[in-house]
């Protein structure tokens, strides 16, 4: 592959670690970090990630401490490598702690951090260059922009393709019921209120998802293209609570944008430091060598694996929104209305008498919304609650659990067996067969 | 310089502006005051909640309050059967005011935490008569939240073989009377407090303001605390009593008001004041309420409106509350089928109310805000 100009690698690199800095500051300002890893009394960890546990309050902030060193190390081009194993270790592990607080926006960041990694991205404007000018390149493998680009179009396809399902496309499901919520809003708030409204939006997501990654690789289409990257973005921060998400992906798909405008955006940034660039000599030998057969060879098979992992939930029968088994780690984003109300049983078999459970005495308010809406949750608070009991003395307690679950719209209904003893079942890969149908 | 930049920004700007020129043309059609007429009023949804139920509850109750702080100073300054009655009576009607509003636990009523401060029970007997042997407490420690409240004033001016020896307790020790004029004083204090702060100029308009159904929204706290409170209502006042959560086995005195066997008459008050919320009701008066919301949305459960299985559903309840015979502390130990009759119709009530209506109205079951995707 031919070298390409390093400068959108670059300018991703500081966008980037400018952004995350952002997002931890923000997270630890509204005192999530105290709230969602260190309060909680149980967490819900990952099928094989069990061994990934919290480190208590002086270690999650460490932990938190350490990411924003590795954003910074990112954003500054600082012992570059370093800072984005450091960042993506930090990042992933805080996420693996709890699946409720499963976000596919979290789980992007980790998949960029990781990528990150591999990239040259400190080639310039960083302080591994001004340190060793040795190290500083004009140009980068074309791989490199390559794979970043294909990792964020892929995000925007399956997200396209996730919204190909009769709930979004027939029913404008849960458009029709998120929108009327913004009537208020000046100008457009009357628009929220119209059935066709939601079709509109609905159509046109689907539509935008499945193009926008084409319509900005386009050099005709791509100033269009971002215009509406903007447009749609800022709708949904506006709209929706979903944080910094809309920010990350304005400023991630400048990625599509070709070396002549990133290099103008390094020119300005060097002139407003009052850095003007260095005429450098660009010899033969500081043209990077090709990738090594193996590292292209292992980008080939990650992306291999981003492609396969959106389907696996082929392999599951019965409805994937409702069962959601292959459901998480495929950029299906904003598809569901769903909510539930669940109750736990524990009844000690030597006296036959059942308890209900308080499901925040264990539960926080966001943990206790996610259990009751995801079967693997269910099963790992019923597992929970087992060990609980078996601690207060009953040798063998048997948990059950009456989950109601509404979803798109649809009248509320069991989602799994009410009578079923879930300390018997184990989590797996395995279909549950204790899921109830969806039924119609 | 920046050429492809601009490009896109004024690509940007100029797709931004025929967007909002767009929709600011077309909606010139419709006056800019007046929804139109398609769409639910929930401005006036919300001034029926704050005029009609909200304020006037908390007059009520405040008003209530302070009749009952008044009886009990005239009780413990002449401890009779007489004037213990009298403020039995008071306590009473508070207490029913209480159940009336139990349920709009945000601005004012939040901020003096009147659920915390107002009404925690089963009471701590044994932190009352330490309290006042001690004398000197600070009501508003912790540690006294079960020992002050209605639930503290049912114990001292029921728990007695006759009015005259609940009196003759009152007469024997001054310190009685001072612990019982604190905790009615208390509760005179912060239900003022949460009744001014919805006044003019204060919470009204901040409510009337918070539109959407985000978190802080007026629809969303109105339908997270009525949540919580059919939840509480569920739990303490039938299930723990009833055995619920302890493996079968009653806990009469956990009941609510078990002193002066008033549980009954007041969960079925509460029953009825969170039906009135959500029917947007007062006496026979049905205003704009969160039925009227679901109803205008189009709500459905198993091919019927939505609203109405609530309202049937709210029903259920009261009509299995009728049967169990009072009072309540015996009902759960002779009749404990009536009393599971009452929470499993609770149950079936908070699946509907707090699953299927707060995902047909977009309201968030969650008491912070999050980066949702």
């Amino acid at each position: 592959m031919r070298p390409v100009s390093a400068a959108p690698l670059v300018v991703f690199r500081v966008l980037f670690g400018g952004m995350m800095l952002a997002s931890i500051a923000r997270f630890a300002a509204k005192g999530w970090i105290t709230e969602l890893y260190v309060a909680p009394k149980v967490f819900f960890p990952y099928y094989g990630f069990e061994w990934v546990q919290p480190a208590g309050a002086v270690g999650m902030h460490v932990v938190f401490g350490l990411m924003a060193l590795g954003a910074l190390g990112i954003l500054l081009g600082a012992w570059y490598r370093w800072s984005a194993v450091l960042f993506f270790l930090t990042f992933t592990y805080v996420e693996l702690l709890d699946k409720s607080n499963y976000l596919n926006h979290y789980y992007f960041v980790s998949v960029v951090a990781f990528l990150l990694i591999w990239v040259p991205a400190n080639a310039q404007f960083s302080l591994d260059a001004r340190w060793q000018p040795g190290r500083w390149r004009a140009t980068v493998p074309q791989w490199a922009g390559l794979l970043l680009r294909t990792q964020l179009g892929m995000v925007y396809f399956f997200a396209g393709v996730a919204k190909l399902n009769p709930d979004w496309l027939f029913e404008a499901m849960p458009l029709r019921l998120w929108l009327p919520a913004h009537t208020d809003l000046p100008l457009i708030g009357w628009l929220f209120d119209q059935l066709w409204v939601a079709y509109a939006f609905s159509w046109f997501g689907a539509f935008y998802d499945l193009t926008i990654p084409f319509f900005l690789s386009a050099r005709r289409t791509r100033s269009w293209a971002y215009a509406t990257v903007v447009v749609f973005h800022v709708l949904t921060a506006v709209l929706f609570q979903i944080g910094m998400f809309p920010y990350i992906m304005l400023v991630s798909t400048l990625l599509f944008f070709p070396a002549s405008f990133h290099e103008q955006v390094l020119a300005a940034a060097r002139r407003l430091l009052g850095r003007p660039a260095v005429q450098r000599v660009v010899t033969a030998a500081r043209v990077p060598v090709a990738a090594s057969p193996w590292l292209v060879g292992a980008l080939g098979v990650w992306l291999l694996v981003q492609v396969l992992v959106p389907w696996r939930f082929v392999l599951y029968p019965g409805s994937l929104f409702w069962t959601e088994q292959g459901y998480r780690f495929s950029w299906r984003v904003m598809l569901m209305e769903k909510s539930g109300t669940a109750f736990f049983y524990v009844l000690d078999p030597r006296t036959g008498h059942e308890t209900e459970i308080r499901n925040r005495d264990y539960l926080t308010v966001t943990q206790e919304k996610q259990v009751a809406t995801q079967p693997d949750m269910l099963l790992q608070f019923a597992h929970l609650l087992r060990d609980d009991y078996r601690r207060r003395g009953i040798p063998n307690p048997q948990v059950r659990a009456e989950a109601y679950v509404t979803l798109n719209g649809r009248s509320s209904r069991l989602l799994i067996n009410p009578k079923l003893d879930l300390t018997q079942q184990q989590e797996g890969f395995g279909a549950k067969s204790w899921i109830l149908p969806i039924g119609e | 310089m920046l050429m492809p930049d601009l490009k896109t920004l004024r690509l940007t700007a100029a797709t931004l502006s025929l967007a909002l020129l767009t929709t600011a043309c077309s909606s010139s059609g419709s006056s800019d005051d007046n929804a139109p007429a398609d769409s639910f009023d929930r401005a006036a949804m919300l001034t029926n909640y704050s005029d009609q139920l909200i304020v006037p509850g908390l007059r009520e109750l405040s008003t209530e309050a302070a009749q009952l702080s008044a009886a009990v100073t005239a009780f413990t300054a002449s401890p009779s059967a007489a004037t213990l009655q009298t403020a039995r009576t008071e306590l009473r009607e508070a207490n029913l005011a209480w159940q009336a509003v139990s349920s709009y636990e945000f601005g004012p009523a939040e901020q003096q935490m009147l659920r915390s401060n107002l009404n925690v029970y089963p009471t701590s007997t044994t932190q009352i008569e330490s309290n006042i042997t001690a004398g000197t407490t600070d009501l508003n420690a912790a540690a006294n939240l079960a020992a002050k409240g209605f639930p503290t004033l049912d114990y001292l001016l029921h728990e007695g073989a006759t009015p005259e020896a609940v009196a003759a307790k009152f007469a024997a020790s001054a310190k009685r009377g001072t612990y019982a004029k604190a905790v009615a004083a208390e509760i005179k204090q912060r239900t003022e407090a949460a009744y001014n702060g919805w006044l003019a100029g204060g919470y009204t308009s901040t409510f009337r303001q918070a539109t959407g159904t985000a978190v802080g929204s007026a629809v969303a706290n109105l339908v997270n605390q009525l949540n919580a409170d059919i939840d509480m209502t569920k739990r303490y006042k039938v299930g723990i009593p009833g055995g619920r959560f302890t493996a079968g086995t009653p806990q009469p005195l956990k009941a609510e008001s078990p002193y002066g066997n008033l549980s009954l008459e007041l969960l079925k008050r509460n029953v009825q004041a969170e039906k009135n919320l959500f029917l947007g009701q007062v006496g026979t008066t049905n205003g704009l309420g969160l039925d009227d919301y679901l109803t205008h949305v189009n709500a459905q459960y198993n091919g019927k409106p939505l609203a109405g299985a609530i309202e049937q559903q709210f029903d259920a309840v009261l009509t299995a509350i009728n049967a169990v015979p009072s009072p309540l502390t015996q009902a759960v130990a002779t009749q404990p089928a009536t009393v599971s009759k009452v929470y499993d119709e609770f149950q079936k009530l908070i699946i509907l109310t707090k699953t299927d209506m707060p995902s047909a109205l977009g309201v968030s079951i969650t008491y912070t805000d999050n980066d949702g995707d």
